[in-house]
């Protein structure tokens, strides 16, 4: 029996109300018994339809063209029966996002009891298994004993108490491990992994993809591992398919594309990668060594393309690249001489392109080839040299500007407060012991002695730091550690429970307690850029706010809305839109750009980048260096990526159930961390470098450490300040670093994961009245 | 869970309380002076000074508002909800006559509900954005459009009068019911519909269903098991306020079908400011309304178990 | 903990997910695609029609709503009386137009009333959290614990049979779910980053409020209140009908039912008209505020909140 997998010139398109959506164009690829392949694309690329399409659930798209064989099975033209038959026994798709893919109201071990039931095939009918589905306990012992063990393979350690339990009682990374378990319930031929451990942090992330290793390496299972981030796809697979646009534009084995990357898509992706090595902060230093940036966004596909899906964003594009489709070219080099579908191929008939070095490529200048892109369309063209990248296509350049720093800037250096020496001896922030504990309900009932079994939540316990005038400082942590609320205790918009805020000396309380003068002093940024802008009023409004809360007049209003707009490079004209009409990156600019207005000394960035792409994410990375070089401000960093913390911030904070167990320069925690915590986070979050791969070290999980956590390795250290010159000669080398790098980061989906948690807490509420 | 228990119960007991006092508010409405304008009602005659002041100190209307709503309440909590003043019979033996009639309507109307609307709801999304469905949506727009009295006088003109199938009015049988039942549950029946649609789509568009169908599950096991039970979630509590809207639409259609009940009852006794009576049937109908809904809250807890608030190994918020 | 709400809000099927990212490219506005929505249109047009009507119609109506020709009773429909007359007379089409003036005006005074009263409320519950929200709820609560038509034809019956006391009853007994959803709408807007922001600069409360909550609170108070037209309506209808509304002579769909209904098998057009105009009067309004719901609110689903009157 050949249980390969063939795709084959696969096109899917949906009908919207409008136009006709091409999500796959063209897709072919194999997949053999017992090799995992990597599928890598920017979200949207169609990655999940191509997954969708192969086990039979395209709806609502339909599927015009092309081939899926399975088993000498045409799945495309099979009937429904025998497309359900083949998931039952032997297709396996694994879904992106844990927290909705097991239907709520059934327990664990109902929902995996299911698939075996599917498998072996019975013909039961309806009423009898909506009446099994009633029984909230799994009854009969030799199903029961069967879901226990499916359960220890997929690692989970007490099966036991999870087979009764319902999905919303699971955690995040308990519910993947649950899909994977339903998953190999039926001891597939092919399990598809469609972004498996995206929402998940890094610790989990990394524990739900070993197992997932181990366990389709023993059965011999083909795997088809679906992700935007190669970082995970390299590790773990033997090929790559990169796909663009809904065409697979390059394929080949891992070690080839990673060393030799042929197509300009792959070699953006490559180098969207930060480099998380360990010892690479002279490379970073290094002006030399930077990669390409990806500008613009992909077509909206809303007709079949031409030519090279590519073209409009690629900066070798010819003419006939958008018209003719390209020629499939084998990439010289080791592996020419495999078998074919092995081969490392490309679909990219620009020599030129093709050859061109990761490094030589970052260094040319990424002129603008399609008009369209430019929202201003001011200036389409951008001068040599190294320059903080846009975002969107969007630059703030006006035309005849052509100084790097626009001029208004200096107007800046001159109100603002300004680099004064004395000033910056001293700490801008200090916390002295803070604590926060929230209430875990607000109701009434719960507050009486009695009955209130909801213990306080304690947030924050005892923090102490001092953020010194101009420096970055990081809060790390997992989601849930405290670090937010910290923020918040910083900004005022929460009142310490007990301890100490100071500003500038004085103790402050919460914002309706600050002076305006303070409140001044620190401008916050939030990390969903869409939310922290009102949808209803326009970029311009938004940021005169605080400048009329500030009382200014309106003349000198609207001339530092478009001052402060054109720090942060965006174009003065963006004034008069609406968020909405502004992308994920250009949003958050104006964001940054409001919490600039009132000339702070500090500004909170609680996850300013974590919302966005990649590549957006770097370029707002470059800006925050670019505008802390300029205007000398104090940056309290608060993220869950310790790549974008890494290329950031002068120290770092560990923080751990509410307390900091680690403070630190960047570089000494990120080589080398003293505690056990700090080195978990560390080797959880995955490397892209060859020789890290290989290495026996894998990361010990969380749940371990937490558990062997010695009562003697706490800390609660007040960090001290290094000596100006060298804090300062060290950040200057940084932030060159980081601009000519622009390391577009990578996000490592905990964003997504926060955000569902605020949320969950507003249904909780719900759901108790 | 107690906890959860102990906070509803709170609340019940305030919001009881507040009806009660509003209930008992109601009367001080009244234009002028209550006694008097209850015995010009009443005798059709402007009434003498004495004659008010006989009538006043009888329903004690002459001592302070606080001393009688307390006296009205602790009388009403042992089951005395004083006596007629148009009937001189006592309001709780009126309630008990009329009660079961008007009871026995609204479970009909919300049973003849729930057989049109889940049916036709889940048809709906299924077979979404087609001709059934677009029937199935005119079907309800029409239904929550109609007024019900007019439903009413509808359905006895071709039934009753042209076909002569059901009795034109009256209670006690069947034949008596069924009409009423129709003419009542209609509007429900179309509120249900679109919402079982609706929950259905949201259901059917859910993750977990692709899941189901990713295991090789029947599509109509994937239909009922799964969207189905997740989308009755919220039926259920539409299904405690449309009680609400029943017992309003029983009223009038009571009147239409003159069906001896609370709605009858009620209309008979503002138009002849029988106080007691008017503020007896409040009071039972808006505690029925408050009483089933808790129970809807707690049916809910056991349809969908997110409700419950317990947790294993996470932090239980 | 639990995810019912995330798995309505969070990414969805690939598919969907595609298609709104393509829609998020060419954003459309809300302009436009409120004047391309079915629904909208179709609601639009009735109660346009409906409203001209109850502005123009008497004007040009042929007969007197309350001239008695008593020779001329319970004509059927005829070249001179298209909807006939009544039992006094009097033609039902002339009754009709007048009556569509009485049934609109009520109602739009009512939804009004209701709107004004309850978004305030709902405001100032949302906006104070503790002691008072608590309390403005429970008065919530407590409103919304009396079956709505039997609150209002106690109040109504009490106050005296005419249509100012049914504007009153109607008035009173309707403003709590808007209360509810202000209140909603308020404090899922209130810990959004944006509102948070506006804090972190000093705006003071009640600046917040006019800027950044009402804003949020006028696309679910909108529809709402769109629906609410059609219930109102409909409440009156009842009322009028039960005798407590709009006194003879004037014209009010209502009344003309209960008028018409003792020659149900005689004269069925003199219930039939009236019960159309209701009916199409609804379907306007009910149409009009689902049309502007999925346009103003594309993730709503129908959560049994709203509430019937």
């Amino acid at each position: 029996m050949d249980s390969t997998l063939t795709v084959e010139d696969l096109h899917v398109r949906f009908q919207s109300d409008s136009d006709p959506v091409y999500a796959v164009n063209g897709a072919s690829f194999e997949l053999e018994p017992g090799e995992t392949v990597g599928l890598v694309g920017e979200s949207g690329c169609g990655k999940s339809v191509t997954a969708r399409s192969i086990v039979g659930l395209e709806e609502p798209g339909e599927i015009v063209e092309g081939r899926i064989e399975f088993d000498g099975i045409e799945m495309t033209t099979a009937d429904e029966r025998t497309r359900r038959r083949l998931r039952a026994r032997s297709l396996a798709l694994v879904f992106q996002d844990p927290s909705t893919a097991l239907n709520p109201v059934y327990t664990v071990g109902e929902q995996i009891a299911e698939a075996i039931r599917a498998s072996s095939g019975g013909s039961r009918s309806i009423l009898d298994e909506l009446a099994t589905s009633m029984r909230s306990r799994l009854r009969t012992r030799r199903t029961r004993q069967r879901v226990l063990e499916l359960l220890e393979t997929v690692g989970i350690p007490r099966p036991e108490t999870l087979i009764d339990a319902y999905p919303h009682q699971c955690s995040g990374g308990m519910r993947q491990r649950i899909l994977l378990a339903i998953a190999l319930a039926r001891r597939p031929a092919v399990l598809i992994a469609d972004e498996p451990t995206t929402g998940l942090d890094t610790t989990t992330q990394r524990a739900v993809l070993d197992r997932l290793e181990t366990l389709t390496d023993a059965a011999e299972m083909g795997v088809l591992l679906i992700s935007h981030d190669f970082g995970v796809v390299a590790e773990r697979c033997d090929r790559v398919l990169v796909m663009y646009d809904g065409d697979i534009v390059e394929r080949g084995p891992v070690d080839s594309i990673r060393s030799n990357p042929a197509h300009p898509y792959t070699k953006t992706l490559l180098g969207c990668l930060p480099d998380r090595s360990d010892s690479r902060v002279s490379d970073r230093s290094d002006p030399g060594s930077r990669s390409p940036t990806l500008s613009g966004s992909p077509s909206d596909r809303s007709a079949p393309p031409s030519g090279c899906v590519f073209a409009d964003r690629c900066s070798f594009a010819r003419p006939t690249c958008r018209e003719r489709s390209q020629p499939t070219v084998v990439v010289d080099g080791e592996h020419s001489s495999r078998l074919e579908s092995d081969a490392h191929t490309v679909r990219c008939g620009v020599r030129e392109a093709r050859e061109v070095t990761l490094e030589s490529m970052a260094t040319r200048d990424p002129t603008r080839s399609r008009d369209g892109l430019d929202e201003n369309g001011s200036s389409r063209k951008r001068g040599n040299g190294p320059k903080p990248m846009v975002d969107g296509g969007s630059t703030a350049r006006r035309p005849g500007t052509d100084a790097e720093v626009p001029e208004t800037s200096t107007t800046y250096a001159q109100v603002g407060p300004g680099p004064s020496g004395e000033r910056s001896d001293r700490s801008v922030i200090e916390l002295e012991d803070v604590r926060k504990r929230f209430r875990g309900s607000e109701s009434l009932v719960d507050r009486l002695p009695w009955l209130g079994t909801d213990g306080p939540i304690r947030a924050v316990r005892g923090v102490s730091l001092e953020l010194s005038a101009g420096e970055t400082l990081a809060l790390v942590g997992e989601s849930g550690c405290g670090k937010s609320t910290l923020a918040r205790l910083v900004t005022g918009l929460e009142e310490p429970t007990a301890g100490t805020v100071r500003l500038r000396g004085e103790a402050v309380g919460g914002v309706g307690s600050r002076t305006s003068d303070q409140l001044a002093e620190i401008g916050t940024v939030f990390q969903n850029p869409g939310a922290s802008l009102n949808p209803k009023r326009t970029v311009g409004q938004s940021i005169a706010e605080p400048l009329i809360e500030a009382g200014w007049e309106d003349v000198r209003r609207s001339d530092r809305v478009d001052e402060v707009l054109s720090l942060v490079a965006l174009s003065p004209d963006l004034a008069d839109r609406y968020p909405r009409q502004l992308s994920g990156g250009q949003r958050q600019r104006v964001a940054i750009a409001r919490a600039l207005a009132l000339e702070p000394s500090v500004l909170v960035l609680d996850e300013p980048t974590a919302a966005l792409d990649p590549s957006t994410q770097a370029t707002i990375l470059a800006l925050l260096a670019d505008l802390q070089d300029r205007l000398e401000i104090a940056y309290l960093f608060v993220s869950h990526d310790l790549a974008v913390v890494r290329t950031v911030a002068d120290r770092v904070a560990t923080m751990y159930l509410g307390r900091f167990v680690e403070v630190g320069p960047v570089d000494r925690t990120m080589s080398d961390p003293t505690h056990p915590y700090t080195r978990a986070l560390l080797d959880a979050s995955p490397r892209l470098s060859a020789s890290d791969g290989s290495d026996g070290r894998r990361s010990p999980v969380i749940h371990q450490t937490r558990r062997r956590r010695r009562k003697g390795v706490r800390f609660t250290p007040v960090a001290r300040p290094r000596p100006r010159s060298v804090l300062e000669s060290i950040r200057r080398s940084r932030r060159r670093a980081i601009r000519s790098l622009g390391a577009c980061t990578r996000r490592i989906g905990t964003a997504d994961q926060q955000s569902n948690s605020e949320r969950t807490d507003g249904s909780n509420d719900r759901y108790r009245k | 869970m107690i906890r959860a228990l102990f906070r509803r119960l709170g609340s019940f007991a305030v919001v009881l309380a507040g009806v009660s006092f509003l209930t008992y508010g109601l009367v001080f409405l009244t234009p002028g002076d209550p006694a008097s304008t209850i015995l010009r009602e009443q005798r059709q005659s402007p009434p003498s000074s004495a004659a008010t002041e006989a009538f006043r100190a009888e329903h004690g209307l002459d001592e302070p508002f606080v001393t009688q709503y307390v006296s009205w309440l602790t009388d009403a909590v042992r089951g005395d909800l004083g006596t007629s003043y148009a009937r001189s019979e006592p309001v709780a033996s009126l309630l008990v006559e009329y009660l079961p009639n008007t009871l026995e309507l609204a479970l009909a109307a919300i049973g003849i509900s729930l057989l049109l609307a889940v049916p036709t709801g889940v048809v709906s999304a299924v077979y979404h954005d087609t001709w059934i469905d677009r029937t199935g949506q005119l079907v309800a727009t029409l239904g929550v459009s109609m007024p019900n009295f007019w439903l009413g006088y509808l359905l006895i003109l071709v039934c009753s009068l042209w076909l002569g199938l059901t009795p034109v009015s009256g209670a006690g049988t069947i034949g008596h019911l069924v009409l009423p039942a129709i003419t009542l549950g209609t509007a429900t029946a179309a509120v249900l519909t679109r919402l079982v649609r609706a929950s259905m789509l949201e259901a059917l568009e859910a993750e977990y269903v692709d899941t189901a169908r990713s295991k090789g599950v029947r599509e109509r096991v994937v239909v009922t098991k799964h969207a189905l039970r997740n989308a009755l979630v919220p039926v259920l509590a539409l299904v405690g306020l449309q009680f609400g809207f029943v017992l309003n639409g029983a009223v009038v259609v009571e009147v239409v079908f003159q069906r001896p009940g609370l709605g009858t009852l009620l209309v008979d006794a503002v138009f002849a400011r029988d106080v007691p009576v008017i503020q007896g049937v409040v009071l039972v109908t808006a505690t029925a309304f408050v009483s089933i809904n808790q129970l809807v809250d707690l049916a809910s807890l056991a349809l969908d178990p997110r409700l419950e608030p317990t947790s294993i190994g996470g932090g239980a918020r | 903990m639990s995810d019912s709400d995330t798995a309505s809000d969070r990414v969805r099927l690939a598919a969907s997910r595609f298609i709104d990212a393509v829609r998020e490219r060419s954003a459309t506005r809300p302009g436009t695609r409120l004047r391309s929505n079915g629904q909208v249109r179709l609601g639009g047009a009735i109660v346009g029609t409906l409203a001209l009507v109850a502005l123009v119609g008497p004007l040009v109506a042929p007969y007197d709503p309350t001239a008695q020709v008593l020779e001329a009773r319970l004509r059927g429909p005829t070249l001179a009386h298209p909807l006939g007359t009544d039992a006094l007379g009097r033609d039902v089409a002339t009754r009709l137009v007048y009556g569509a003036r009485v049934s609109l005006g009520l109602a739009l005074i009512a939804t009004g009333v209701r709107v004004v009263l309850g978004t305030t409320i709902g405001l100032l519950a949302g906006v104070s959290r503790g002691v008072v929200d608590a309390a403005l709820m429970r008065l919530v609560d407590i409103q919304l614990a009396f079956p709505g038509l039997i609150l209002a034809l106690v109040i109504a019956g009490t106050l005296g049979p005419s249509l100012r006391n049914v504007v009153i009853a109607l008035s009173v007994v309707g403003w709590a779910t808007y209360a509810r959803v202000v209140r909603g709408a308020v404090l899922g807007v209130k810990e959004q980053p944006f509102v948070e922001s506006a804090r972190l600069y000093g705006t003071p409360n009640r600046r917040i409020a006019r800027r950044h909550l009402l804003p949020s609170v006028v696309s679910p108070v909108v529809v709402l209140a769109t629906l609410n037209l059609g219930t109102v309506i409909l409440a009156a209808a009842g009322l009028s009908f039960l005798g407590l509304g709009a006194q003879p002579p004037t014209a009010e769909w209502g009344t003309m039912i209960a008028d018409g209904r003792t020659y149900l098998r005689s004269a069925p057009w003199l219930i039939t008209a009236p019960g159309v105009a209701i009916a199409l009067t609804v379907i306007g309004c009910n149409s009009l505020g689902d049309g502007l719901r999925d346009v103003l609110d594309p993730n709503h689903l129908e959560d049994g909140k709203r509430r019937r009157s």
